[in-house]
């Protein structure tokens, strides 16, 4: 059996780490390289950096900045934002990414799915879900760090997205994010039992116990955190040692 | 003594972290994609991009495939990665029945779907080093148990004589590294696995 992953999120805009609440009202954090180096040398078993406004402001992904991560950092590397075709891909693949995640454009012209699954293997292609519940307790696919409503029932999408190609999941519920009240385990548990590809679930964790959940009740095997881990409430090390002593198994840190 | 290490180019896929990983190892690795070149390094690792139908195609549209071979013939040590490494068996069924360079005997096979069981298999994982393998060059590392980073849908059916390193996915044991002779293969990444992966490079650029 594969080790739980706790896989931090990074968003940056304008070369920022950044945080907000619900994806609105960013904070600045600091320089998301420094951030990136502790947390490898803390354990992270991978990391995501997404760049949030890339696909708003209709740009690509800063190359530039993504370079300067990805020095010494020898665990995979994942990347969103803007990504439109698979020029683009390439690029961010020369500059170090293993993988890359798409949302915007994926749901704009599903194809691009398949066609970087087809050039680069569908363990390559991360499928990045924003879901937001609906009124009638439904999920909807967001764009835009959650802003605009696509219409597209998440159920429906991922399960379209696995059929397409991609060969892995990042959820995060819209609702939850940076709120740090806890994950929506209901909506995780419902993607991850509707795809046969691993789900890396987040949004909402404010806790040792909230990662728990996840994987206990969500039935995943990859977490992705954000909050706790740029506000320093716990390090990669002290959440992997209190989920191995609650029984699961994690990999132990080698890169101190 | 000069010590070039060659990286195969398949014309697509990420080819930055293993270039990072060698350089981390110590040592500056070169992209080859023509025959010649193949036949000049000192050591030659095949990294893991792609699907294996379109890196076979690209290797053989060049010639690529029997520099490789007479290169192994040399006693010269290669390293396959993930892909790389199923392309070192006999053959693929990944997209349809594909040769593959035959320097192990074995083919790729697709894991077996099961129950709540996710495909690809993503993630890190502890391989076991095999009886008969203790003492196989690079590979022995395994001995120690450590993690590292698997990306994969398919995996490699070897004989058990060329079986270095197996490791457990939901109860089924799989393939984590193969050997014969002068050329060795792993399923996992190393250049995506932290200080333990740099290692591996260390070892493989070290050996002979």
């Amino acid at each position: 059996m594969s080790e739980i992953r706790i896989i931090p999120r990074l968003e940056v805009k304008s070369g920022r780490l950044i945080k907000g609440i619900r994806m609105e009202g960013l904070r600045q954090i600091g320089h998301p390289t420094e951030f990136a180096k502790s947390y490898f040398t803390q354990g992270a078993d991978e990391i995501f950096f997404e760049d949030i406004v890339a696909s708003l402001y209709d740009r690509k992904f800063q190359k530039e900045i993504f370079q300067k991560f990805t020095e010494d950092i020898s665990i995979p590397l994942c990347v969103a934002g803007g990504i439109r075709n698979i020029d683009d891909v390439y690029e961010l693949l020369k500059a170090g990414a293993d993988k890359i995640a798409v949302n915007t454009h994926g749901i704009q012209r599903p194809h691009l799915i398949t066609e970087a699954a087809q050039a680069f293997g569908s363990q390559c292609v991360v499928l990045q879900v924003q879901a937001k519940q609906q009124p009638g307790g439904t999920w909807n696919a967001y764009t835009q760090s959650g802003r605009e409503n696509t219409g597209v029932d998440v159920l429906e999408w991922v399960q379209k997205a696995q059929d397409l190609g991609a060969g892995e999941i990042l959820l995060v519920s819209v609702d939850r994010d940076g709120l740090h009240r806890g994950p929506d385990l209901e909506l995780i548990e419902k993607v991850t039992s509707r795809v046969s590809i691993p789900v890396i679930a987040g949004g909402g964790v404010g806790n040792i116990d909230h990662i728990e959940a996840i994987i206990r009740q969500g039935k995943v095997r990859a977490v992705a955190v954000s909050h706790v881990l740029h506000f320093g409430l716990n390090t990669i090390q002290e959440i992997k040692q209190e989920l191995s002593s609650r029984g699961i198994s994690v990999r132990e840190n080698t890169d101190e | 003594m000069s010590n070039r290490v060659g990286i195969i180019e398949y014309g697509a896929g990420n080819l930055s972290s293993v270039m990072r990983a060698v350089s981390l190892a110590g040592a500056e690795a070169e992209l080859i994609s023509c025959p010649e070149e193949v036949l000049k390094v000192d050591r030659l690792i095949l990294p893991g991009v792609g699907a294996f139908s379109y890196c076979m195609h690209h290797l053989v549209s060049r010639g690529v495939d029997t520099a490789i071979q007479e290169l192994v013939a040399t006693g010269c040590p290669v390293m396959g990665v993930c892909l790389g490494m199923q392309l070192l068996t006999d053959r693929s069924s990944e997209f349809g029945e594909t040769q593959g360079l035959g320097l192990i005997p074995g083919s790729v096979v697709p894991i077996k779907p099961e129950p709540e069981m996710k495909i690809p298999h993503i993630g890190w994982a502890s391989p076991t080093l095999a009886e008969k393998h203790q003492n196989t060059p690079v590979l022995s590392r395994l001995s120690q148990p450590a993690e590292y980073y698997f990306a994969h849908s398919f995996f490699c059916d070897v004989d058990p004589e060329y079986q270095a390193a197996t490791f457990d996915y939901h109860q089924k044991t799989m393939t984590a590294a193969i050997a014969r002779d002068n050329v060795i293969g792993v399923q996992f990444h190393p250049e995506l696995s932290g200080q333990l992966g740099v290692k591996i490079y260390q070892e493989f650029i070290h050996w002979k």
